[in-house]
Protein backbone atom coordinates (compact mmCIF):
# COMPACT_ATOMS: atom_id res chain seq x y z
CA UNK A 1 0.00 0.00 0.00
CA UNK A 2 1.23 3.22 -0.98
CA UNK A 3 1.64 6.15 1.24
CA UNK A 4 -1.60 8.18 -0.32
CA UNK A 5 -3.59 5.17 -0.31
CA UNK A 6 -3.15 4.47 3.22
CA UNK A 7 -3.87 8.17 4.54
CA UNK A 8 -7.21 7.87 2.13
CA UNK A 9 -7.68 4.40 3.61
CA UNK A 10 -10.83 4.08 6.07
CA UNK A 11 -8.91 1.36 7.48
CA UNK A 12 -5.35 3.62 8.41
CA UNK A 13 -6.48 4.28 12.28
CA UNK A 14 -7.14 0.14 12.62
CA UNK A 15 -3.63 -0.54 10.75
CA UNK A 16 -1.78 2.10 13.22
CA UNK A 17 -3.31 0.26 16.15
CA UNK A 18 -2.40 -3.64 14.88
CA UNK A 19 0.83 -1.98 13.75
CA UNK A 20 1.22 -0.51 17.52
CA UNK A 21 0.19 -4.07 19.16
CA UNK A 22 2.74 -6.07 16.72
CA UNK A 23 5.03 -3.40 18.59
CA UNK A 24 4.37 -3.67 21.94
CA UNK A 25 5.85 -6.45 22.64
CA UNK A 26 9.39 -5.39 22.52
CA UNK A 27 8.09 -2.10 24.72
CA UNK A 28 8.03 -5.39 27.60
CA UNK A 29 4.75 -4.30 29.27
CA UNK A 30 2.00 -7.20 29.93
CA UNK A 31 -0.27 -6.92 26.48
CA UNK A 32 -3.56 -5.31 26.75
CA UNK A 33 -6.46 -7.44 25.93
CA UNK A 34 -9.56 -9.37 27.41
CA UNK A 35 -8.79 -10.78 30.87
CA UNK A 36 -8.95 -14.44 30.83
CA UNK A 37 -11.08 -15.74 33.76
CA UNK A 38 -8.50 -19.33 34.12
CA UNK A 39 -6.33 -16.56 35.80
CA UNK A 40 -7.81 -15.53 38.49
CA UNK A 41 -6.54 -16.59 41.56
CA UNK A 42 -9.32 -18.23 44.34
CA UNK A 43 -7.95 -18.50 47.57
CA UNK A 44 -6.99 -22.39 48.16
CA UNK A 45 -8.10 -22.52 44.36
CA UNK A 46 -11.68 -23.13 44.81
CA UNK A 47 -14.04 -21.71 43.01
CA UNK A 48 -17.22 -20.12 45.20
CA UNK A 49 -20.29 -21.88 45.25
CA UNK A 50 -23.64 -20.01 43.82
CA UNK A 51 -24.42 -20.20 47.03
CA UNK A 52 -21.58 -18.64 48.20
CA UNK A 53 -21.64 -15.56 45.75
CA UNK A 54 -25.53 -15.08 46.48
CA UNK A 55 -25.08 -14.71 50.24
CA UNK A 56 -22.31 -12.45 49.71
CA UNK A 57 -24.15 -10.49 47.36
CA UNK A 58 -26.98 -10.47 50.10
CA UNK A 59 -24.52 -9.34 53.25
CA UNK A 60 -22.93 -6.39 50.31
CA UNK A 61 -26.42 -4.65 50.60
CA UNK A 62 -27.77 -5.38 53.86
CA UNK A 63 -27.58 -2.39 56.50
CA UNK A 64 -26.89 -4.52 59.22
CA UNK A 65 -23.06 -4.56 58.25
CA UNK A 66 -22.77 -1.01 59.67
CA UNK A 67 -23.41 -0.55 63.43
CA UNK A 68 -25.73 2.32 62.75
CA UNK A 69 -27.62 0.51 60.55
CA UNK A 70 -27.51 3.07 57.97
CA UNK A 71 -24.87 2.06 55.62
CA UNK A 72 -24.43 -1.37 53.42
CA UNK A 73 -20.96 -2.18 50.82
CA UNK A 74 -22.96 -1.00 48.11
CA UNK A 75 -24.00 2.76 50.09
CA UNK A 76 -20.34 3.71 48.77
CA UNK A 77 -19.87 0.87 46.34
CA UNK A 78 -22.96 1.55 44.37
CA UNK A 79 -23.26 -0.38 41.31
CA UNK A 80 -25.27 2.32 39.49
CA UNK A 81 -22.26 5.25 40.05
CA UNK A 82 -19.13 2.83 38.67
CA UNK A 83 -19.37 0.40 42.17
CA UNK A 84 -18.29 3.96 43.44
CA UNK A 85 -20.25 6.95 45.04
CA UNK A 86 -19.68 9.58 42.62
CA UNK A 87 -17.94 11.64 45.72
CA UNK A 88 -14.66 13.26 46.27
CA UNK A 89 -13.44 11.00 48.72
CA UNK A 90 -15.75 8.50 51.00
CA UNK A 91 -18.26 9.28 53.69
CA UNK A 92 -18.66 7.38 56.93
CA UNK A 93 -21.57 6.23 58.39
CA UNK A 94 -21.68 9.22 60.88
CA UNK A 95 -21.00 11.72 57.89
CA UNK A 96 -17.30 11.75 58.65
CA UNK A 97 -15.77 12.65 55.41
CA UNK A 98 -12.69 10.07 54.62
CA UNK A 99 -8.92 10.36 53.39
CA UNK A 100 -9.16 8.65 49.91
CA UNK A 101 -11.99 8.26 47.17
CA UNK A 102 -14.14 5.19 46.76
CA UNK A 103 -12.07 2.61 44.30
CA UNK A 104 -14.05 0.77 41.81
CA UNK A 105 -15.20 -2.53 42.04
CA UNK A 106 -14.70 -4.05 38.25
CA UNK A 107 -11.97 -7.03 37.72
CA UNK A 108 -10.80 -7.08 41.25
CA UNK A 109 -10.88 -11.28 40.80
CA UNK A 110 -7.36 -10.05 39.11
CA UNK A 111 -6.13 -7.87 41.54
CA UNK A 112 -3.25 -8.75 43.78
CA UNK A 113 -3.56 -5.87 46.31
CA UNK A 114 -6.33 -3.90 48.37
CA UNK A 115 -7.21 -0.63 48.94
CA UNK A 116 -5.37 2.54 47.44
CA UNK A 117 -2.48 1.87 49.44
CA UNK A 118 -2.68 -2.06 49.09
CA UNK A 119 -2.72 -3.19 53.06
CA UNK A 120 -4.87 -5.94 51.93
CA UNK A 121 -3.41 -8.83 50.43
CA UNK A 122 -6.45 -10.43 49.67
CA UNK A 123 -10.42 -9.07 48.95
CA UNK A 124 -11.29 -11.55 51.95
CA UNK A 125 -9.44 -9.04 53.81
CA UNK A 126 -10.45 -6.14 52.50
CA UNK A 127 -13.84 -6.66 52.66
CA UNK A 128 -14.18 -6.94 56.39
CA UNK A 129 -12.26 -4.21 56.96
CA UNK A 130 -14.50 -1.06 56.47
CA UNK A 131 -17.18 -2.71 58.39
CA UNK A 132 -14.58 -2.55 61.43
CA UNK A 133 -13.30 0.54 60.17
CA UNK A 134 -14.87 3.61 63.35
CA UNK A 135 -15.18 6.34 60.49
CA UNK A 136 -16.52 4.08 58.09
CA UNK A 137 -19.43 1.47 59.40
CA UNK A 138 -17.96 0.99 62.32
CA UNK A 139 -19.18 -2.48 63.49
CA UNK A 140 -16.96 -4.63 65.11
CA UNK A 141 -17.31 -8.27 63.48
CA UNK A 142 -18.53 -10.12 67.19
CA UNK A 143 -20.97 -8.01 67.14
CA UNK A 144 -22.32 -8.47 63.30
CA UNK A 145 -22.05 -12.13 64.06
CA UNK A 146 -24.39 -11.80 66.60
CA UNK A 147 -26.80 -9.77 64.58
CA UNK A 148 -26.13 -12.34 61.64
CA UNK A 149 -26.69 -15.24 63.82
CA UNK A 150 -30.39 -13.31 64.95
CA UNK A 151 -31.75 -13.23 61.24
CA UNK A 152 -33.32 -17.34 60.32
CA UNK A 153 -32.14 -16.61 56.47
CA UNK A 154 -28.61 -16.11 56.99
CA UNK A 155 -28.39 -18.69 59.68
CA UNK A 156 -30.24 -21.26 57.20
CA UNK A 157 -27.69 -19.79 54.38
CA UNK A 158 -24.73 -19.86 55.57
CA UNK A 159 -25.75 -23.34 56.76
CA UNK A 160 -25.90 -24.39 53.27
CA UNK A 161 -23.27 -22.63 51.78
CA UNK A 162 -20.47 -23.02 54.18
CA UNK A 163 -21.35 -27.28 55.38
CA UNK A 164 -17.85 -27.89 56.24
CA UNK A 165 -17.49 -24.92 58.44
CA UNK A 166 -17.93 -24.71 61.82
CA UNK A 167 -19.73 -22.33 63.38
CA UNK A 168 -20.99 -21.76 59.56
CA UNK A 169 -21.38 -17.23 60.59
CA UNK A 170 -18.23 -16.71 61.24
CA UNK A 171 -15.44 -13.43 60.19
CA UNK A 172 -13.69 -16.34 57.72
CA UNK A 173 -17.17 -16.92 55.79
CA UNK A 174 -18.21 -13.31 55.94
CA UNK A 175 -15.35 -12.05 54.57
CA UNK A 176 -15.22 -15.18 51.65
CA UNK A 177 -18.82 -14.58 51.01
CA UNK A 178 -18.43 -10.77 50.16
CA UNK A 179 -15.56 -11.88 48.40
CA UNK A 180 -16.95 -14.18 46.42
CA UNK A 181 -19.73 -11.86 45.20
CA UNK A 182 -16.94 -9.11 44.13
CA UNK A 183 -15.34 -11.24 42.55
CA UNK A 184 -18.45 -11.44 40.05
CA UNK A 185 -18.13 -8.46 38.56
CA UNK A 186 -16.34 -8.80 35.78
CA UNK A 187 -16.60 -6.60 32.87
CA UNK A 188 -14.95 -8.47 29.59
CA UNK A 189 -17.01 -7.17 26.61
CA UNK A 190 -16.17 -3.38 26.18
CA UNK A 191 -15.93 -1.63 22.42
CA UNK A 192 -12.56 -2.92 23.00
CA UNK A 193 -13.13 -6.33 23.92
CA UNK A 194 -14.98 -6.42 20.80
CA UNK A 195 -12.22 -4.63 18.39
CA UNK A 196 -10.06 -6.81 19.69
CA UNK A 197 -11.28 -9.95 18.64
CA UNK A 198 -11.81 -8.36 15.06
CA UNK A 199 -15.18 -6.19 15.09
CA UNK A 200 -13.61 -3.06 13.53
CA UNK A 201 -16.00 -1.33 14.14
CA UNK A 202 -16.66 -1.95 17.46
CA UNK A 203 -13.96 1.65 17.95
CA UNK A 204 -14.61 4.72 16.77
CA UNK A 205 -11.96 6.35 14.88
CA UNK A 206 -11.38 8.71 17.80
CA UNK A 207 -11.08 6.17 19.87
CA UNK A 208 -8.40 3.72 17.33
CA UNK A 209 -6.46 6.88 17.31
CA UNK A 210 -6.41 7.08 21.05
CA UNK A 211 -5.73 3.45 21.58
CA UNK A 212 -2.43 4.18 19.67
CA UNK A 213 -1.97 7.36 21.26
CA UNK A 214 -1.96 5.23 24.99
CA UNK A 215 0.19 2.33 23.73
CA UNK A 216 2.48 4.76 22.38
CA UNK A 217 3.12 8.61 22.38
CA UNK A 218 1.20 9.53 25.23
CA UNK A 219 2.89 6.26 27.30
CA UNK A 220 -0.50 5.60 29.53
CA UNK A 221 0.47 1.41 28.94
CA UNK A 222 3.62 2.46 31.28
CA UNK A 223 1.37 1.25 34.26
CA UNK A 224 -1.77 0.76 32.64
CA UNK A 225 -1.15 -2.46 31.33
CA UNK A 226 -2.68 -6.04 31.05
CA UNK A 227 -6.14 -6.98 30.35
CA UNK A 228 -7.12 -4.48 33.22
CA UNK A 229 -5.31 -1.80 32.29
CA UNK A 230 -3.29 -1.79 35.71
CA UNK A 231 0.63 -2.69 36.27
CA UNK A 232 -1.23 -4.06 39.54
CA UNK A 233 1.67 -1.35 40.89
CA UNK A 234 2.44 1.71 43.37
CA UNK A 235 3.58 4.95 41.84
CA UNK A 236 3.49 7.98 42.95
CA UNK A 237 2.28 9.87 40.07
CA UNK A 238 2.43 14.01 41.63
CA UNK A 239 -1.06 14.08 43.10
CA UNK A 240 0.62 16.88 45.86
CA UNK A 241 -2.07 15.36 48.80
CA UNK A 242 0.00 15.20 51.42
CA UNK A 243 -0.82 11.23 51.64
CA UNK A 244 2.09 8.96 52.15
CA UNK A 245 0.22 6.37 50.11
CA UNK A 246 2.11 3.01 50.67
CA UNK A 247 5.16 4.19 52.05
CA UNK A 248 2.39 3.73 55.33
CA UNK A 249 2.44 0.20 54.58
CA UNK A 250 5.40 -0.61 53.03
CA UNK A 251 9.43 1.32 53.49
CA UNK A 252 11.14 1.61 50.49
CA UNK A 253 12.95 4.10 48.40
CA UNK A 254 9.30 3.36 45.88
CA UNK A 255 6.99 3.47 48.10
CA UNK A 256 6.72 7.19 49.30
CA UNK A 257 3.80 9.10 48.04
CA UNK A 258 2.96 6.00 46.02
CA UNK A 259 -1.07 4.66 45.42
CA UNK A 260 -2.28 1.91 43.44
CA UNK A 261 -2.50 1.82 39.47
CA UNK A 262 -6.29 1.63 39.18
CA UNK A 263 -8.25 -0.91 36.72
CA UNK A 264 -9.46 1.22 33.90
CA UNK A 265 -12.38 -0.75 32.45
CA UNK A 266 -15.29 1.49 33.03
CA UNK A 267 -13.14 4.31 34.16
CA UNK A 268 -15.98 6.58 32.32
CA UNK A 269 -18.34 5.36 35.05
CA UNK A 270 -16.06 5.90 38.04
CA UNK A 271 -14.70 9.15 38.41
CA UNK A 272 -14.13 11.74 39.88
CA UNK A 273 -10.44 10.39 39.63
CA UNK A 274 -7.28 9.83 41.65
CA UNK A 275 -6.60 8.78 45.03
CA UNK A 276 -8.25 12.00 46.55
CA UNK A 277 -10.74 12.13 44.24
CA UNK A 278 -9.43 15.58 42.79
CA UNK A 279 -9.53 15.65 39.40
CA UNK A 280 -13.78 15.45 37.77
CA UNK A 281 -12.72 14.57 34.37
CA UNK A 282 -10.63 11.89 32.50
CA UNK A 283 -9.49 14.58 30.39
CA UNK A 284 -8.19 16.77 33.32
CA UNK A 285 -6.69 13.65 34.20
CA UNK A 286 -4.57 13.02 30.80
CA UNK A 287 -3.39 17.20 31.27
CA UNK A 288 -2.04 16.19 34.85
CA UNK A 289 -0.09 13.30 33.14
CA UNK A 290 1.10 16.03 31.05
CA UNK A 291 1.91 19.22 33.51
CA UNK A 292 2.74 16.65 36.51
CA UNK A 293 6.33 15.44 34.85
CA UNK A 294 7.16 19.35 34.03
CA UNK A 295 6.66 20.07 37.60
CA UNK A 296 9.47 17.56 38.99
CA UNK A 297 9.50 16.17 42.30
CA UNK A 298 9.90 12.58 43.45
CA UNK A 299 7.65 11.03 40.61
CA UNK A 300 7.36 7.28 39.58
CA UNK A 301 10.81 7.08 36.83
CA UNK A 302 7.21 5.75 34.51
CA UNK A 303 6.29 9.35 34.07
CA UNK A 304 7.63 10.27 31.63
CA UNK A 305 7.41 13.75 29.92
CA UNK A 306 4.82 13.75 26.95
CA UNK A 307 3.00 16.24 25.22
CA UNK A 308 -0.18 16.14 23.68
CA UNK A 309 -2.33 18.31 21.74
CA UNK A 310 -6.42 19.21 22.73
CA UNK A 311 -7.67 17.01 19.76
CA UNK A 312 -5.04 13.69 21.36
CA UNK A 313 -6.57 13.77 24.64
CA UNK A 314 -9.53 13.82 23.31
CA UNK A 315 -8.98 10.61 21.09
CA UNK A 316 -7.48 9.01 24.26
CA UNK A 317 -11.11 9.66 26.93
CA UNK A 318 -12.60 8.15 23.35
CA UNK A 319 -10.60 5.09 24.13
CA UNK A 320 -10.98 5.33 27.88
CA UNK A 321 -14.72 5.46 27.01
CA UNK A 322 -14.23 2.22 24.78
CA UNK A 323 -13.33 0.50 28.10
CA UNK A 324 -17.16 0.83 28.95
CA UNK A 325 -19.01 -2.07 29.49
CA UNK A 326 -21.36 -1.63 32.88
CA UNK A 327 -22.00 -4.84 35.08
CA UNK A 328 -25.79 -4.13 35.97
CA UNK A 329 -26.30 -6.03 39.36
CA UNK A 330 -30.30 -5.87 40.63
CA UNK A 331 -29.46 -5.07 44.48
CA UNK A 332 -29.79 -7.67 46.70
CA UNK A 333 -33.13 -8.35 48.71
CA UNK A 334 -32.31 -7.83 51.69
CA UNK A 335 -34.40 -9.77 54.94
CA UNK B 1 46.49 -61.37 19.79
CA UNK B 2 48.97 -59.58 22.10
CA UNK B 3 47.26 -56.65 20.73
CA UNK B 4 43.58 -57.32 21.56
CA UNK B 5 44.77 -58.37 25.37
CA UNK B 6 47.18 -54.97 25.74
CA UNK B 7 43.63 -52.69 24.27
CA UNK B 8 41.73 -54.95 26.72
CA UNK B 9 43.80 -53.97 29.71
CA UNK B 10 44.29 -50.29 28.84
CA UNK B 11 40.20 -49.85 28.57
CA UNK B 12 39.99 -51.93 31.75
CA UNK B 13 42.58 -49.10 33.44
CA UNK B 14 41.11 -46.33 31.89
CA UNK B 15 36.92 -47.17 33.55
CA UNK B 16 39.21 -48.00 36.73
CA UNK B 17 40.68 -44.54 36.80
CA UNK B 18 37.97 -42.43 35.75
CA UNK B 19 35.38 -44.41 38.53
CA UNK B 20 38.41 -43.57 41.08
CA UNK B 21 37.64 -40.15 40.35
CA UNK B 22 34.77 -39.42 40.06
CA UNK B 23 32.97 -37.50 42.66
CA UNK B 24 30.43 -39.68 42.72
CA UNK B 25 28.50 -41.84 40.40
CA UNK B 26 24.97 -40.93 38.85
CA UNK B 27 24.23 -44.51 39.75
CA UNK B 28 20.27 -44.36 38.92
CA UNK B 29 17.29 -41.92 39.14
CA UNK B 30 13.98 -41.08 40.75
CA UNK B 31 11.21 -40.40 38.88
CA UNK B 32 7.64 -38.94 39.87
CA UNK B 33 4.44 -38.18 39.42
CA UNK B 34 2.48 -34.91 40.30
CA UNK B 35 -1.97 -35.15 39.70
CA UNK B 36 -3.71 -32.57 41.32
CA UNK B 37 -7.36 -32.64 41.34
CA UNK B 38 -8.07 -28.97 40.69
CA UNK B 39 -5.30 -25.86 39.04
CA UNK B 40 -1.82 -26.72 40.35
CA UNK B 41 0.19 -24.74 41.77
CA UNK B 42 2.58 -22.96 39.75
CA UNK B 43 6.15 -24.76 40.47
CA UNK B 44 7.07 -27.59 42.79
CA UNK B 45 10.85 -28.32 44.00
CA UNK B 46 12.16 -31.58 44.79
CA UNK B 47 15.86 -32.10 45.93
CA UNK B 48 17.79 -34.68 47.87
CA UNK B 49 17.87 -33.41 51.56
CA UNK B 50 20.73 -35.66 52.56
CA UNK B 51 23.13 -34.01 49.94
CA UNK B 52 24.83 -30.72 50.78
CA UNK B 53 27.78 -30.58 48.27
CA UNK B 54 26.22 -27.36 46.19
CA UNK B 55 28.77 -24.67 45.13
CA UNK B 56 28.28 -21.83 47.43
CA UNK B 57 30.66 -19.56 45.52
CA UNK B 58 29.05 -20.00 42.07
CA UNK B 59 26.71 -17.08 41.54
CA UNK B 60 23.24 -17.88 40.84
CA UNK B 61 21.08 -15.07 39.05
CA UNK B 62 17.40 -14.01 38.76
CA UNK B 63 16.36 -11.62 36.13
CA UNK B 64 13.23 -9.59 35.87
CA UNK B 65 11.91 -8.73 32.13
CA UNK B 66 8.11 -7.90 30.80
CA UNK B 67 7.11 -7.09 34.54
CA UNK B 68 7.78 -10.77 35.28
CA UNK B 69 10.29 -12.85 37.44
CA UNK B 70 12.29 -14.50 34.36
CA UNK B 71 11.96 -18.06 36.52
CA UNK B 72 9.29 -19.05 39.22
CA UNK B 73 12.00 -20.80 41.46
CA UNK B 74 15.54 -19.81 42.19
CA UNK B 75 17.82 -22.74 44.08
CA UNK B 76 21.03 -21.07 45.99
CA UNK B 77 22.48 -22.89 49.16
CA UNK B 78 23.50 -20.50 52.31
CA UNK B 79 26.22 -18.36 51.88
CA UNK B 80 25.95 -17.75 48.14
CA UNK B 81 24.94 -14.60 46.07
CA UNK B 82 22.63 -13.80 44.30
CA UNK B 83 22.43 -11.31 41.24
CA UNK B 84 19.51 -9.22 40.98
CA UNK B 85 19.00 -8.50 37.02
CA UNK B 86 16.62 -5.83 35.77
CA UNK B 87 16.36 -6.56 31.92
CA UNK B 88 13.37 -4.41 31.89
CA UNK B 89 12.52 -1.10 30.66
CA UNK B 90 11.08 -0.38 33.29
CA UNK B 91 12.15 0.00 37.27
CA UNK B 92 12.32 -2.59 39.45
CA UNK B 93 13.02 -3.85 43.08
CA UNK B 94 13.57 -7.40 44.63
CA UNK B 95 12.66 -7.76 48.82
CA UNK B 96 11.84 -10.41 51.22
CA UNK B 97 9.90 -10.10 54.44
CA UNK B 98 9.94 -13.22 55.63
CA UNK B 99 10.72 -13.49 59.67
CA UNK B 100 10.76 -17.15 60.11
CA UNK B 101 13.50 -18.22 57.75
CA UNK B 102 15.40 -14.45 58.75
CA UNK B 103 15.02 -12.98 54.96
CA UNK B 104 14.58 -9.30 55.33
CA UNK B 105 15.93 -7.57 52.45
CA UNK B 106 15.51 -4.75 49.95
CA UNK B 107 17.60 -3.61 47.20
CA UNK B 108 16.13 -0.70 46.89
CA UNK B 109 15.38 0.80 43.23
CA UNK B 110 16.71 -1.26 40.48
CA UNK B 111 16.41 0.83 37.86
CA UNK B 112 16.65 -0.84 34.14
CA UNK B 113 19.92 -2.68 32.60
CA UNK B 114 21.10 -2.79 36.84
CA UNK B 115 22.42 -5.74 38.76
CA UNK B 116 22.48 -5.74 42.04
CA UNK B 117 23.52 -8.88 45.01
CA UNK B 118 22.62 -10.07 47.57
CA UNK B 119 23.77 -12.49 50.11
CA UNK B 120 21.50 -15.92 50.96
CA UNK B 121 22.06 -15.01 54.70
CA UNK B 122 19.23 -16.34 55.77
CA UNK B 123 17.48 -19.87 57.24
CA UNK B 124 18.65 -22.79 55.20
CA UNK B 125 16.08 -25.55 53.79
CA UNK B 126 13.78 -22.96 53.92
CA UNK B 127 11.46 -21.38 50.49
CA UNK B 128 10.84 -17.53 50.84
CA UNK B 129 8.86 -15.47 48.48
CA UNK B 130 10.61 -12.72 47.02
CA UNK B 131 8.52 -10.02 45.44
CA UNK B 132 8.87 -6.13 43.57
CA UNK B 133 7.34 -3.43 45.74
CA UNK B 134 7.03 -1.70 42.34
CA UNK B 135 4.81 -4.68 41.36
CA UNK B 136 3.41 -6.83 43.75
CA UNK B 137 2.00 -9.67 41.10
CA UNK B 138 5.71 -9.94 40.97
CA UNK B 139 6.46 -13.44 42.59
CA UNK B 140 9.10 -15.64 42.73
CA UNK B 141 10.77 -17.92 45.35
CA UNK B 142 14.06 -18.80 46.74
CA UNK B 143 15.18 -22.17 48.09
CA UNK B 144 17.85 -22.19 50.49
CA UNK B 145 18.95 -25.91 49.57
CA UNK B 146 22.19 -26.98 49.62
CA UNK B 147 21.32 -30.27 47.69
CA UNK B 148 23.08 -30.55 43.81
CA UNK B 149 20.25 -33.09 43.58
CA UNK B 150 17.16 -30.94 42.88
CA UNK B 151 15.03 -30.04 40.22
CA UNK B 152 12.13 -27.04 39.66
CA UNK B 153 8.94 -28.21 37.99
CA UNK B 154 6.98 -24.89 36.60
CA UNK B 155 4.05 -26.49 36.27
CA UNK B 156 1.52 -25.69 33.43
CA UNK B 157 -1.16 -24.76 34.66
CA UNK B 158 -3.91 -25.73 32.60
CA UNK B 159 -2.77 -29.76 33.04
CA UNK B 160 -3.28 -31.32 36.26
CA UNK B 161 -0.64 -34.21 35.96
CA UNK B 162 2.86 -33.23 35.84
CA UNK B 163 5.77 -35.92 35.77
CA UNK B 164 9.90 -35.64 36.66
CA UNK B 165 12.83 -37.34 36.66
CA UNK B 166 15.80 -36.50 38.38
CA UNK B 167 19.22 -38.03 38.38
CA UNK B 168 21.02 -39.47 41.51
CA UNK B 169 23.60 -41.29 43.14
CA UNK B 170 22.72 -44.14 45.29
CA UNK B 171 24.40 -42.49 48.69
CA UNK B 172 21.56 -39.95 49.18
CA UNK B 173 17.93 -41.13 49.68
CA UNK B 174 15.87 -38.69 52.15
CA UNK B 175 13.36 -37.21 49.16
CA UNK B 176 11.89 -33.58 49.94
CA UNK B 177 9.32 -32.09 47.77
CA UNK B 178 8.15 -28.40 48.07
CA UNK B 179 4.99 -26.62 47.14
CA UNK B 180 3.68 -23.59 47.51
CA UNK B 181 0.87 -23.39 50.70
CA UNK B 182 0.92 -27.12 50.95
CA UNK B 183 2.18 -29.19 53.69
CA UNK B 184 6.09 -30.03 52.40
CA UNK B 185 6.36 -33.62 51.99
CA UNK B 186 9.81 -35.41 52.83
CA UNK B 187 10.41 -39.52 52.83
CA UNK B 188 13.40 -41.97 52.43
CA UNK B 189 13.73 -43.64 49.25
CA UNK B 190 15.78 -46.80 48.63
CA UNK B 191 17.35 -47.82 44.86
CA UNK B 192 13.81 -50.33 43.86
CA UNK B 193 11.30 -48.75 45.78
CA UNK B 194 8.62 -46.34 45.50
CA UNK B 195 6.19 -44.00 47.53
CA UNK B 196 2.89 -42.60 47.34
CA UNK B 197 1.99 -39.48 49.49
CA UNK B 198 -1.38 -36.96 49.63
CA UNK B 199 -0.59 -33.84 48.31
CA UNK B 200 -2.38 -31.33 51.69
CA UNK B 201 -3.13 -27.67 51.58
CA UNK B 202 -5.01 -26.14 54.69
CA UNK B 203 -5.68 -30.23 55.82
CA UNK B 204 -7.24 -30.97 52.11
CA UNK B 205 -6.34 -33.66 49.69
CA UNK B 206 -5.31 -31.79 46.94
CA UNK B 207 -3.11 -34.26 44.86
CA UNK B 208 -0.92 -37.16 45.50
CA UNK B 209 2.35 -37.67 44.41
CA UNK B 210 4.26 -41.00 43.59
CA UNK B 211 8.20 -41.62 43.20
CA UNK B 212 9.80 -44.68 42.15
CA UNK B 213 13.40 -44.72 42.67
CA UNK B 214 15.97 -47.07 40.03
Amino acid sequence: MCLKAFVRSPFRGLWLVLGLLLITPLAAQPPIGTPDEFDIEYPDDEEPSAEQVALGKTLFFDTRLSGKQNMSCASCHNPDLGFGDGLEKGVGSDGTILGRNTPHLYNLAWNALFFWDGRAASLEEQALGPIESDVEMNLQLPELIKRLKAVPFYQKHFAEAYPDQKPAISETTIGHAIASFERTLISDNAPFDRFMKGETEAMSEEARRGMALFLGKARCINCHNGPNFTDNGFHNIGVASGDVGRAAVQKGVTTQGAFKTPGLRNVLLTGPYMHDGSIGSLGAVVQHYIDAPKKGGKLSPQMEKIELSDLEILDLVAFMGALTDPVPVTPAKVP
Amino acid sequence: MVCDALNLRRAVLAVALAAAFLPYSHAGEISGTLSFVKKPPSVVLVYMADDTGADKGKKRKLDQKDQQFTKKMLVAPKGSKISFINSDNTDHNVYAADTDAGADFDIGLAPPGSTIDQEVNWAENAVIRVGCKIHPKMRAYVATVDSRYNQVLELDRTKQDHTFALEVPDTVTLVRVWLPNYEPVEFTLEKGGEHKVDLIKKGKVYGTLTVSRK
